[in-house]
């Protein structure tokens, strides 16, 4: 069993779960990696298997786990649906979630494609659109630490390829820790430098 | 496309239901033939425009609107933060559940009654006691919406770090904005009978005192006088206040 090692000495972001339990049944068990700024690191394994459950932990939305998650002083997620404020428009939906500038939430809606389009709803905006706001949003707060949570699930094909290409591009340019959940290989293929699968019961971390 | 066809016939049909209304007051008043039981409108339109010219009617619509607007405020305000208290919270939901119970079979009269034994024959007691009234309402739709809320949402919230008044503001409040809508609309129509029966039993102002006067002195047309005057006020704060402000806070969904 290959956990993923301290083998970077310019470590950013240590993820150290000893246990995760849903109850009686643990979900997660030494789950350890580390990784240092521009990594980006691709979790997959079947369904079920806890990838939600660790994103969520390292994100901070579940802190009933033992273990610990030190070196993200500021995370950013885009999640499997684009989770927006439908009653506000697309540059108030970066703003209030945040707090940046209107000029550089403006900025981001340019670089992701939506230049023009600040003071539309989310509901006049296409689902690629819509996505693609989710990922401004999330990189407008720059962040340490971003988590990706199969950001292009039940997206047809060719905006799969257009998302893939601008998060490729987005990312190249950011020297960001990221972790992308996916069950596509393709997906894992072009945006992570380091791969892994979740496997067993409970689950652990195996680095390919 | 639809609904603007529906909107732009919905004025002449308001219009036309109100006259047909105000025919049937008509004809049951020339049927009843007698103007001390039942005074047909235009006996009543003269009694409304003496009081206006003498200054009466806005003195006491105003004595009125203020407790409905103290006690509106007051409602909404406690019952909004008790509803979604309790709908984010299973705990305090199963400790409150009674209480809320118990207070909305409490029958308006006592709470008035007591309110005025235990704080005197106060402007303070006339408030608290229709606000008391309407508190358990305005908590038990508010729970509902709270109990509604997006997960997903809350989880972006946290996730991005957003301040409390942000999330409130931004988040949460725009979830809950249908039902804060709904309570405030069967709010104001239940607050403003209160307040009347409240200025009735223990205030020397207001459109419920008025009735009271009048009632003693067997004086129908006068009794329709300010209740219609009434009805009439709040039927413009419907079409000029809460009407526009649902439609702004839902402009989103048209967009």
């Amino acid at each position: 069993m290959g956990t993923l090692g301290d083998t970077l000495a310019a470590r950013m972001i240590d993820v150290d779960i000893r246990e995760k339990r849903f109850g009686d049944s643990p979900v997660l068990r030494d789950v350890r990696f580390s990784l240092s700024a521009g990594q980006t690191l691709a979790v997959s394994g079947p369904s079920g298997v806890g990838k939600s459950t660790l994103l969520r932990i390292v994100a901070g939305l579940d802190s009933a786990f033992t273990g610990q998650v030190r070196g993200a002083s500021s995370t950013a997620m885009v999640f499997q649906e684009p989770v927006l404020l439908p009653w506000r428009t697309a540059l108030a939906n970066i703003m209030l979630a945040t707090r940046v500038s209107a000029q550089t939430a403006a900025a981001g809606l340019d670089e992701v494609g939506l230049g023009g389009l600040e003071d539309r709803f989310p509901g006049q905006l296409s689902l690629g659109q819509q996505r693609r706001l989710a990922l401004a949003r999330a990189l407008a707060v720059c962040p340490d630490l971003l988590l990706l949570d199969e950001p292009f699930v039940s997206l047809d094909p060719d905006l799969v390829e257009e998302m893939l290409s601008l998060t490729e591009r987005l990312l190249a340019s950011r020297n960001v820790v990221t972790i992308l959940v996916t069950h596509t290989e393709s997906e894992a293929q072009r945006l992570a430098t380091r791969f892994a699968r979740l496997t067993g019961t409970p689950a652990h971390l195996v680095e390919d | 496309m639809h609904t603007k066809t529906e909107a732009a016939g919905a004025t002449p049909v308001a219009a036309l239901s109100v006259i047909t209304m105000l025919a049937a007051w008509s004809l049951a008043a020339v049927l009843n033939g007698d103007a001390s039981v039942l005074p047909a409108p235009w006996q009543v339109a003269p009694l409304v425009l003496r009081e206006i010219a003498s200054g009466d009617l806005f003195h006491h619509l105003a004595a009125t609107l203020r407790r409905v607007a103290l006690a509106f405020v007051l409602a909404m305000a406690m019952g909004g933060a008790l509803g979604l208290f309790m709908g984010r919270s299973g705990r305090a939901d199963r400790w409150l559940d009674p209480w809320l119970i118990a207070f909305l079979n409490l029958p308006a009269l006592v709470t008035i009654v007591l309110c005025y034994l235990w704080i005197g024959l106060t402007e303070a007691a006339a408030v608290t006691a229709v606000a008391l009234n309407k508190i358990p309402t305005v908590a038990v739709t508010i729970r509902e919406g709270a109990r509604a809320l997006d997960r997903r949402l809350d989880d972006m919230a946290q996730v991005f770090s957003m301040s409390r008044i942000t999330r409130l503001r931004h988040v949460i409040l725009p979830q809950l904005a249908p039902y804060i809508a709904s309570s405030g609309r069967s709010g104001i129509s239940l607050i403003w009978k209160i307040v009347l029966v409240v200025e009735f039993l223990g205030r020397s102002d207001g459109i419920g005192f008025q009735i009271h006067l009048y009632f003693q002195l067997f004086d129908v047309g006068m009794v329709l006088a300010y209740a219609l005057s009434f009805i009439a006020v709040m039927l413009l704060i419907e079409t000029f206040v809460l009407r526009p402000w649902e439609r702004w806070a839902t402009r989103w969904r048209r967009a």
